[in-house]
Order: structure tokens, then sequence, then C-alpha cells
């Protein structure tokens, strides 16, 4: 009885496909797909979900990902519902200059966070084509949350008092996105404004870009550079005043692009706070990973 | 590609972010509260230089007392004290020392002329040695716990003898010292003593002691009089955890365990007792509901200039001294040379509501 309601409820979905068949169009309704029409796991922000891996100047490792979870794909838009969550490891280190272990210290100590999110996103078909024959244009409302933890020695030294640490906690993200072929390049721009919840943030309010570019004339290796960067206006939680956080991070390099993604080889410069409980820190590094980005760059 | 100067920037700049490095620019002030005002404290006339002194507050300034200073014609003086009467007032002229008729500093604590005489006439190489270290004020009447030590031959050589207590009617002539018998140990060196000031709740005074008992290991009690008794050592009571204000010493519970200064208040509404961490100089706060315990977590206030050698001295704070209703006002001595080498005078405001 249930599976027939459930069945039923689908049926009202116009032109639902539950398969697809290599080469046809793409179905009005299809479960668990790209996250986004014009994709922002490019993103030089280390808050992208993806999975992620940097050796230097610290090692930190990214296990994250952003689906849809259904696309509504209709004449005029594609509507997507889905959900992002990361979990960033970061070995933590102070040191001013060269960071000589890439690999965790054997007592284990780690910074890491984890956020989760589900979002909205709305990819309107003309709009794009009233700014150039080649632009996409997508607009996205998310609500987000994320903490900041450490993990204590296995070594039993003392713990640290995280009261005073900046929480990022609980907000709500509306964005913008633009992306636009020229020739043999690809451009994709998206503007973020952040409403964080009271009483559940060190923040109250913030604002953030991400910019990409990359070369597609060779056919298996696209040079890419992305920049990113963020305010973040800070507030009282529990007694404790929070400063504002500033963030400037680009990464330059190479992505390996197939039909599911890319491969960014890349390095990175960034300037600015750091994330998580040493958020309270500015610094200036340099350093390399390797991402897999899911999704594709828009069909021209 | 490479050949390109793009291409050959491109590559310049993966070699470099490939070699990882990190700059360190700043770290943020603190989050639960701001420093409001910071001044190096200027020797008065007389004086080379000032170390950190312990105090008796009153409610309208702040006696400080130091262990000993040295005038600049070599002299020494002990337990002299200046009255200081807000937070600015010591940062221009430096604090104004109580003197003698000759304008000689005065001391607050004196040694009798039987004990003078006595310093005079030993052949070990010994002295006996006074030296304040806090107390409180009630009715505009201090009471100031001092230690006496034997003192030498060597530098490091002191046997400590106990605690006494002398009652300060005029911060201008010396204070009197209370005896028990002959003698003006009242409490014995086996005792728990009462050397990190005090404070009072209702009725009574509440007096915190620390005792050393291994390296950096400071565990602290708390003994507590009724103000009509102050002067008389066996109504004074150790808190017990279980079973409230108890006589024997050894029953005492420990309340804190800090190395470096430890002083006991109220601030913002609740008891706090703050510490100087004598290894970087950061000074904490906790909170707590009563004045015998259950004192939270430390919370991190400021971190003020670290030692290069040796340790961070002083950080009493000076409850006659806050400029604001939430302030803290701390005292620490910067014992390297350099710029903020001296005595340094901090006004720290709090954030209402920590938790």
């Amino acid at each position: 009885m249930k599976s027939a309601l459930f069945g039923c409820a689908l049926s009202l979905l116009p032109g639902t496909a539950f398969a697809v068949e290599p080469g046809a169009p793409p179905p009005s309704f299809s479960w668990l797909g790209d996250a986004r029409a014009i994709s922002r796991n490019w993103s030089a922000s280390r808050d992208t979900p993806t999975m992620n891996l940097t050796w230097f100047p610290r090692l930190t490792y990214v296990a994250g990902g952003e689906f849809a979870l259904a696309t509504w794909r209709r004449p005029r838009f594609t509507l997507r519902a889905g959900f992002a969550g990361l979990i960033e490891l970061e070995r933590d280190a102070n040191e001013d200059g060269f960071v000589g272990a890439a690999w965790p210290s054997h007592d284990g100590k780690l910074i890491w966070r984890g956020a989760y999110a589900g979002y909205v996103a709305v990819a309107p078909a003309d709009w794009g084509k009233r700014i150039c024959a080649s632009c996409g244009v997508e607009f996205a409302l998310q609500y987000r949350h994320e903490s900041e933890h450490y993990t204590g020695s296995n070594a039993g030294d003392a713990g640290e008092d995280m009261r005073g640490v900046p929480y990022v906690g609980d907000d709500l993200i509306l964005d913008a996105a633009l992306s636009e072929h020229f020739t043999d390049w690809y451009f994709a721009q998206r503007a973020y404004l952040l409403g964080y919840i009271p009483g559940q943030s060190s923040y109250r309010a913030g604002a953030a870009f991400d910019l990409h570019a990359r070369y597609t004339g060779f056919a298996g290796v696209h040079p890419f550079t992305s920049v990113s960067g963020e305010q973040r206006f800070g507030t009282e939680l529990q007694g404790r005043d929070f400063p504002d956080v500033q963030r400037l991070r680009g990464l330059f390099g190479v992505a390996l692009p197939s039909t599911l993604g890319d491969i960014l080889v890349y390095a990175f410069a960034d300037v600015g706070n750091r994330y998580g409980v040493r958020a309270l820190s500015n610094e200036a590094t340099l350093g390399a990973g390797v991402r897999l980005a899911l999704g594709r760059q828009p069909e021209r | 590609m490479l050949r390109s100067a793009w291409g050959r920037a491109w590559v310049l700049l993966a070699a470099l972010a490939s070699s990882g490095c990190v700059h360190r620019i700043s770290d943020d002030k603190s989050t639960v509260g701001e420093t409001r005002g910071e001044c190096v404290v200027p020797a008065p006339l007389g004086v080379p230089e000032l170390a950190a002194p312990v105090s008796l507050e009153y409610p309208d300034a702040s006696l400080w007392i130091w262990d000993s200073l040295t005038t600049d014609d070599g002299g020494v003086v002990a337990n002299p004290s200046a009255r200081v009467a807000s937070h600015s007032d010591p940062c221009g002229r430096g604090p104004n020392l109580a003197r003698d008729a000759a304008g000689a500093p005065r001391s607050l604590l004196a040694l009798s002329s039987e004990e003078l005489a006595d310093n005079a006439a030993r052949s070990d190489g010994r002295q006996l040695v006074l030296s304040a270290r806090g107390g409180f004020v009630h009715d505009d009447v201090g009471y100031l716990y001092y230690e006496h030590a034997l003192v030498g031959p060597g530098v490091f050589d002191v046997e400590e003898l106990g605690t006494g207590l002398c009652v300060v009617s005029d911060p201008e002539q010396p204070c009197e010292r209370i005896l028990k018998g002959e003698s003006s140990v009242l409490w014995a060196a086996d005792e728990w003593p009462k050397n990190q000031g005090g404070m009072i709740d209702g009725e009574r005074a509440y007096v915190l002691g620390c005792r050393r008992i291994a390296s950096f290991d400071t565990p602290c009690v708390i003994s507590s009089v009724p103000l009509d008794r102050v002067r008389d050592p066996s109504a004074y009571r150790y808190f017990d955890a279980f079973n409230g204000w108890v006589e024997a010493p050894e029953s005492a519970s420990v309340v804190l365990n800090w190395a470096g200064a430890v002083t006991l208040g109220r601030a913002d509404g609740r008891y706090v007792a703050t510490n100087l961490d004598i290894f970087d100089a950061r000074v904490s706060v906790r909170f707590a509901p009563t004045p015998t315990g259950n004192f939270g977590m430390p919370i991190d206030l400021f971190r003020g200039q670290a030692p290069n050698e040796g340790f961070a001295r002083g950080g009493r704070e000076h409850s006659a001294l806050r400029s604001r209703d939430r302030s803290l006002a701390f005292t620490y001595f910067v014992a390297d040379e350099g710029p903020g080498h001296g005595l340094h005078l901090i006004d720290f405001e709090l954030n209402g509501g920590l938790e």
C-alpha cells in the first residue's frame, strides 16, 4: 500500500524518469546528480565540500561532497535540492617558516571541523542567455552548520580550553553564480551573502566570492586558477567578543577533466585568519595539494 | 606552455608553494575583554627600581607593599609601602612612598628593636626577615599577613618560621604586629601560610594561602575568620569541602593549584581567583559561585611580556584600582633588560556574562 502511494505521488511529477538511456536527453526528474548547474567545487575556499588533500605547509585532509539529491528540470529552469558535508582534519603547527613534518606528530593531536548543509538551487534557463550566448546563471539558498574541534593527544597531554575560540555554528547562505565560455576559456564567478543565527555563532554576517578561470584548449589538461575571499563580521557569544575574520586564497594548477569532474593538482597561496579552532590567528602560507572535484563545467 | 612568461611564473610559484611555509602575522586580541590601559610604573625619587608589590585594598586606594626596596645610596628598606589612589595615579610620577621625617622610605612592617639587636648579634650568617604577603581591609583597618624567615648564609638558604599578622591603622605609620604570648609567629610553619591576600564576604574574612610542595606544584587552601575575631589565631578555620570549616590544617581542602600569584576577589557579580602564569606572563581568571571553591576552568585574559629568562614575577590583582565595574587591575614585573623592563600596571575590562 505504501509503495503504491509513493509511486502514485512520484507519478505527479511530469515526465518523471528513473533510468537514463545513454545519449538520451536528461530526464525531467532524477535522483542524485550534479550538485549545481555551475559547480562550486573549483572554489579556492577551504569550505568547499570535496575530497581534498594538502601536504604543505600543514597536512590537511578533507572528506566531503556535495550532491543534488533531487533534480527537477523544467523548460524555464532547473531546480535542485541537495546536501553537502565535510570533515577537515588539520595537523596543528604554529611555526614561522617551513613546517618540517607534513605528517601528523606521533601524539595524534589534530584540529578538525565538521560541516553539513542542505540547499536548494535554481538555474533559470534563459537568464544567462540574456547576458551572453554561453552564459549560465544559478541562485542557491543553503542552511549550513559548522563546528570546530580538536582531538586530544594520545600521549595524555593536558587538554586545551576551547571556550574562547570562534564558533561558526548555524548560518543561512544565499549565493548567485555566473559562468561563461570565451574562446577556449571558461569562467565561473559566485558571490555569497551569509547570515548567522543569533546566539548560535560567533559571527553575525558575512560575504564571500569565488572566481574560477580555466583554459580548455588542451584536451586532457586544463590549466586553471581560482581565487576566493571572505569577510565575516564577529559578534558576542557567551560573553566573548569575537573579531572579524578575513581570508583570501588562490589556487594555481591543472585540472584533469573527466565526465565526473576534475582532479585538481594545485599550488596555493593564502593570507588571513586560519580556520577552525585557530581562527584567531592570522598568517600567510604557501602550499600544495590535490582535490577531486565532482561536477562538470556547463556545455557550451 | 613552459616557454611563456606565464608558464615560467606558474612553475616558480608551484615550486615555492610545494616548499610549504607559514608566516605568522598576528594573533587577534582577547575575546573575553580588552586592555584599557597599561603603563610601566616609574620608580619614585631615590629608588632605582620597583619590583612587584603585594597590597591591601582599601575602598579608595590600594596600599602597595614591597618585600624590600634598594635606594639610590645602596641602602635597603624592608617592607616599604605606597598609597595608590587610582589605576592612572602611579603611571606618571611613580607611587608616592610613605617616608619618614628625613624623607627616606619608611617600613610599614618593621622588625622590633629586640629583633634588630638579635640580627646584629648573630654570627651564623643568618638574619630574621619579615615579608608582607597581603591581606584585607575592614572598616578602614588593614590586616596584613606576613611570613617570618631566617635567611642566609647562602643566597638560597631560607628557613620558614611561620605566619604573623600586622594591623595597619595608619598606612603612614608602621603596623602593629600581633603577638601570641611573646611571639609574633601566630601560625607555625607546618600550618598553611596566609600568603596570597584575602577578601571580606558578609561577616567573615577569607584568606588564601598557598604552599609550594614540589616544583611548580603549589596547592592553595582558604582559611576564614569572623571579622570581630581577626586578631585571634585560634578563631581561624580551614575550608574542608566535606565538613565545612575545620580547625585541623591537614583537613583543609585544596581549592586551587597554580604556580604564580593568586588573588581572591569579586568581579562581575561573582567570586574570582586570578593568576599570573610564571612561564609566559599570561593572566587568567576563574569564576566561582562561592568564595570557598568550585572554581571553574581558567579563562585567559591577556598575555603580558613573557620573560626571556627566569619567571614572570608579581601578578597581584588590585581591586581598588579597577577603572570600571567589570575591570581588573594587575601589576607584574618584567625583569628582562630592554623595552618593557620594570613594573607594569594593567587595567583590563571583562565582557559581561562570561561563561
